[in-house]
């Protein structure tokens, strides 16, 4: 053991070296394997990001409502909500932002305005917001590592979050979900009939959204 | 779930060992301030510790402008205000926190007061809200267990809204820690107890949750040894200085850990039970450490086993699941070697918690910010159940 040290520093820092120091640190820290197509996404332009961004963002916001009138879950969560509590998704610093409010019991997404917002999730970059919305990591990954910052009350962004996983239970397919979240929902026969439905009219109120 | 991206600061300044106080003013002059605005407590200055700071000050430039010795136990935006009055009309230039995690919560709101010349922390909440170059800060703590000293967070309520503020910026990083083990020494045995397992539980908790990184988890690992070799001495021996420096040093070292890799349920279960039942800090966490740890074992269980041999002073034999389960028990272990020595409770009952508030305090957890953090998922209902076996 002693002799291969020796041996490795005197080549100094030599590709020997790079390979075993890299294995080294691989066995404590196994590199997570990378998730296809994350290069080819973040190799597109600024644009085209900012484009994707904004329709997720909507779809986001379309989801809330959507599901804010029909998950029982959802309902639930929101219950508790002061009418009139508007929250926000942006990313930093000049891109796509998503703004929602409970109105009537119900979520609506108001447009892009953040200056009422009570809670605001700000993605630190569009990259890291791609990674969220394209299934790459979930809400908890993304806040432990720094993609995301809050600026309000903690507690209500804990309640906005709860809420966001709701949602984001029914925008995504089961294989992301087992993949980012950390305890993948079981949905009863129920909620993937209303999986189905938010579906279909997903894309009329991506439009409805974009529209305010 | 692994730390293939990660983000990691720590700009403060550490000046451990005897007589390090006296390196206060020398530091003062460094940052470039003269007049300082002297945050603490009662109980730190009935204790005659302020005495040693102003001693500190003999044959320098620098001066002490006004000593505010009324911090109470949690921090107000009221007091904070008060505070930052004070550091206006003294014309002081720095704070300096002598104290607890109060104290120097205090000290970092009044700063965020001054610098953003507003009386109205609220618009402030939340995570990297501050911008503009606060005034030094510099903190000698008095308890070995917050690890505040070398933190971002700043935890004030605010009385009117009946809230407790969270503010979490780099800004909010203090200038210079200085650990003198004679800040600590008239700390009962009972705080000692219950600060050092305050400790104990960032190192454990920043080991295990999710933004752990390479940096934090050699950290926590050091405070782990520091604290497990050393805790159990402080109870005994309150006069012994070696002990008491090294436990300093594990509060702080578990502070820059947690500061940068974030706790989990056990914190959130711990800030609930303090929010509804009073139960001071340090204490619900030595309760609620080994239970938050069997929650996380699922997914946890490698390096919940990797910091056996740490707690457990010697290598333990046997596979991931065995190795953690021995982290657990060492951890009940020296929970009820404390409460034999100092009367540590180590039950939620035996703190002062009613089973009727067991839903209330969970109800609370479910939404701290810790949650976030904690490798398990855990809900309104798996968190009472965590309450109910610890109760």
């Amino acid at each position: 053991m002693s002799q291969s040290s020796n041996k490795n520093d005197s080549r100094g820092l030599d590709s020997g070296g790079l390979a075993a120091a890299g294995a080294s640190a691989a066995s404590i820290y196994p590199k997570a394997k990378e998730p296809l197509g994350m290069n080819r996404l973040f190799s597109l332009s600024y644009p085209v990001k900012r484009g994707i961004a904004r329709v997720a963002l909507l779809a986001l916001g379309a989801g809330f409502e959507y599901l804010s009138r029909h998950c029982d879950k959802l309902k639930e969560e929101i219950s508790g909500w002061e009418e009139g509590r508007i929250f926000a998704l942006s990313i930093l610093s000049q891109g796509p932002s998503v703004t929602m409010k409970k109105e009537n019991g119900a979520i609506r997404c108001v447009g892009e305005d953040l200056k009422n917002a009570e809670i605001v999730f700000y993605f630190k970059n569009i990259d890291s917001a791609l990674m969220l919305f394209a299934g790459f990591i979930g809400a908890h990954t993304a806040s432990a590592q720094h993609r995301t910052i809050v600026h309000g009350d903690i507690g209500i962004a804990m309640e906005a979050l709860r809420a966001m996983n709701i949602v984001q239970s029914y925008l995504y397919p089961g294989l992301v979900l087992k993949k980012t979240f950390k305890r993948a929902p079981k949905m009863s026969f129920g909620e993937k009939i209303l999986k189905a439905k938010l579906m279909l009219v997903l894309l009329p109120g991506i439009a409805a959204a974009a529209r305010r | 779930m692994k730390s293939d991206f990660y983000e990691f600061f720590c700009p403060v300044k550490v000046i451990s060992g005897r007589q390090a106080l006296s390196n206060l003013p020398h530091e003062m002059d460094q940052l470039n301030v003269k007049r300082a605005l002297v945050v603490t407590d009662k109980g730190v200055a009935g204790a005659g510790l302020i005495r040693y700071v102003e001693d500190a000050f003999q044959g320098s430039a620098c001066s002490i402008g006004h000593i505010f010795d009324e911090t109470p136990p949690d921090s107000s935006n009221v007091v904070v205000n008060q505070v930052a009055e004070l550091f206006k009309q003294k014309n002081c230039d720095c704070f300096v926190a002598v104290g607890g995690g109060s104290c120097i919560d205090t000290a970092k709101g009044a700063n965020i007061v001054v610098t953003e010349q507003t009386d109205d922390l609220m618009k402030f909440r939340g995570a990297e809200r501050l911008k503009k170059a606060m005034k030094p800060l510099l903190v000698v703590p008095t308890t070995a267990g917050t690890g505040s000293e070398v933190t971002l967070v700043a935890v004030i309520s605010n009385v009117q809204a009946g809230v407790k503020m969270a503010f979490t910026s780099d800004r909010l990083y203090p200038n210079v820690a200085i650990l003198d083990p004679k800040m600590t020494m008239t700390m009962p045995p009972k705080i000692t107890a219950a600060t050092g397992m305050d400790a104990l539980t960032h190192a454990v908790e920043a080991y295990y949750c999710l933004q752990k990184n390479p940096i934090s988890d050699s950290l926590a690992i050091t405070a782990i040894k520091l604290a497990m070799g050393n805790l159990v001495k402080c109870v005994e021996n309150g006069k012994d200085e070696d002990a008491r420096l090294a436990m300093a040093n594990s509060s702080l070292i578990a502070g820059i850990a947690f500061s940068n890799s974030m706790v989990g349920v056990v914190h959130a279960l711990a800030h609930a039970t303090g929010g509804v039942c009073h139960v001071p800090h340090g204490v619900a966490n030595a309760i609620l450490l080994p239970f938050g740890m069997e929650n996380n074992l699922a997914k946890r269980a490698g390096e919940i086993g990797e910091l056996a041999q740490y707690l457990c002073g010697r290598e333990i034999p046997g596979d991931d699941r065995a190795k953690a389960e021995a982290a657990i028990q060492a951890v009940r272990d020296i929970n009820k070697k404390l409460n034999q020595m100092s009367g540590l409770p180590n039950r939620l009952r035996d703190a002062g918690v009613t089973e009727d508030k067991l839903e209330a305090i969970a109800k609370v957890a479910v939404n701290d910010g810790a949650l976030i953090y904690n490798p398990e998922e855990v809900t309104y209902e798996e968190a009472l159940e965590i309450l109910r076996r610890a109760f």
